[in-house]
């Protein structure tokens, strides 16, 4: 789960890096704070793992994150008539989702 | 499904209905034979699953079992990429790929001693590949950079210590684990932007652009005739605006003018059944001149609704454009959507914006409609 994790840092760095890049083109930090936020919480959920423990907090994150994702694939399909894209299908979805079936395995 | 759109040897994916746009968002048609490959291995891992019971495979815990899938799906995909291809050097490349993430495989289920750095090894290389390829200009879509994301995860299952007590090397991994995402992430963009621009009809549009299907052909005197009139009208009809008082009597939004592409919009013009009418453009556009006094350099407009083609009177000297995958927040604009698949947290992606038409009053410029250059802008706006 650690490792999961760890990808989901590296995918919201990314996210992080054009926040930053956007910033200076359109006003508002609201990327950069969320993102700088996410990574925080990542890496505290990180150190959690590393010493055997799941936070309650991690199932919210996780949830959050897949009720994010089915917003803008409902946007999508709504707008554009498109289906789910496989990146995001995999960062998005199938990524939290796993996270959350480790979480329920590991918690007693 | 996802179709393909080819153009003097560029390929550019049909998104969504009647428009392409970067492959960087789809799959390109030669990958599909990839995807089926991976459809058949997930349909086939139980079958091979019990085939590895008298392996090393078998001994593994959760993680590497993971690692090994993921393994064997890219080596899959490597192979669905020599077979989707014709004969050129990339597919030699892509040969070399499979040999290169099949042995790995095979050492991972032989198991014994040192097995682990060859194989994190054969990852390594075909990540660096991948990143080259993308700085070299080569365009990623869906199915690349899905695969990348399965090999990273497995490098860094790989590399990671069986204990966190190792803290210098957890410490060590997590940063190589974060810079690899950050590196495969930008050098998609940049393969992205690299491969693609223009906005005339058969170009390849870079991230964030559609394009209506179509191909790109000289106009006729008539075209050209019609095209010089709209230019003349617009830039007669919108010279009032560089009065930014005026611009605001008439209902734009010039409030806030900064950057050098800032898009002052009027709400009321945007619904007002008036399509493409050079006195009533539904937006502005101003930059921000050395000076520091805002200029106008063109005006944009847009149809009213999703999906409604703009008129062309002028033909492919008037090409309309939308944009795809566009984060908004609150406050307004931000990035694109990321290679992988997401926007900043606190954004929405836009999965499509009505149509619209740029035509710049910058004297001079290459093409009045459409594409104005940034050196061009630039020029203008260090003369003012």
């Amino acid at each position: 789960m650690r490792i999961l994790l760890l990808v989901q840092v590296g995918i919201f760095f990314v996210s992080l890096l054009e926040a930053a890049v956007a910033s200076l083109l359109f006003p508002g930090p609201i990327g950069v704070v969320g993102n700088t936020f996410a990574i925080a919480a990542l890496m505290w959920f990180i150190w959690a793992a590393g010493r055997g423990r799941s936070p309650r907090s991690l199932v919210w994150f996780e949830r959050s994150l897949l009720v994010w994702f089915l917003l803008d694939t409902a946007l999508s399909l709504g707008l554009a008539h498109r289906p789910l894209e496989l990146v995001p299908t995999l960062t998005r979805l199938v990524l939290p989702l796993t996270i959350l079936s480790l979480v329920k395995r590991t918690r007693p | 499904m996802t179709s393909v759109y080819f153009h003097e040897g560029e390929t550019a994916v049909a998104l969504t209905d009647g428009y392409v746009g970067s492959p960087m968002y789809g799959v390109v048609s030669e990958h599909w034979i990839a995807l089926i490959l991976v459809g058949v291995l997930i349909a086939g891992s139980r079958l091979i699953r019990k085939r590895l019971a008298n392996t090393a495979y078998a001994g593994l815990d959760h993680p590497h079992r993971m690692a090994f899938w993921l393994l064997l799906a890219s080596a899959v995909v490597h192979l669905g990429l020599v077979l989707g291809h014709d004969l050129d050097g990339y597919t030699v490349l892509y040969a070399a790929g499979t040999i290169l993430l099949a042995a790995a495989t095979w050492l991972m289920l032989r198991g014994g001693r040192g097995w682990r750095p060859i194989v994190a090894t054969a990852l390594a290389v075909s990540l660096l590949a991948y990143v080259i390829a993308m700085v070299a200009g080569e365009t990623p879509d869906q199915v690349g950079l899905a695969t990348k994301l399965a090999e990273l995860t497995a490098l860094a299952i790989l590399l990671s210590p069986r204990t966190t007590r190792t803290r210098y090397r957890l410490i060590a991994v997590n940063g190589l684990t974060i810079f690899l995402f950050l590196l495969v992430g930008v050098s998609g963009w940049i393969g992205a932007f690299s491969g693609g621009g223009g906005h005339h009809l058969g170009d390849v549009p870079t991230p964030g652009v559609l394009l209506p299907i179509g191909d790109d052909r000289d106009p006729t005197p008539a075209e050209q005739a019609a095209h010089d009139l709209i230019v003349a009208e617009v830039i007669r009809h919108s010279a009032q605006y560089a009065d930014l008082a005026v611009a605001a009597a008439a209902g734009y939004d010039v409030s806030d003018i900064n950057g050098s592409d800032y898009h002052a919009a009027n709400e009321a013009f945007k619904s007002d059944d008036h399509v493409f009418d050079p006195q009533r453009p539904e937006n502005l556009i101003y930059g921000i001149a050395d000076s520091g006094e805002p200029v106008l350099l063109g005006v944009m407009f847009e149809m009213e609704k999703l999906r409604q083609a703009g008129p062309a009177p002028a033909g492919p000297l008037t090409v309309w454009h939308a944009h795809d995958h566009v984060c908004f927040t609150v406050t307004g604009l931000g990035p694109l959507v990321s290679p992988w698949g997401g926007c900043p947290i606190g954004h929405m992606a836009v999965p499509m914006t009505n149509e619209m038409l740029h035509i710049w009053t910058v004297p001079n410029a290459e093409e009045p409609v459409g594409e104005l250059e940034d050196w061009e802008r630039d020029a203008y706006l260090s003369t003012r």
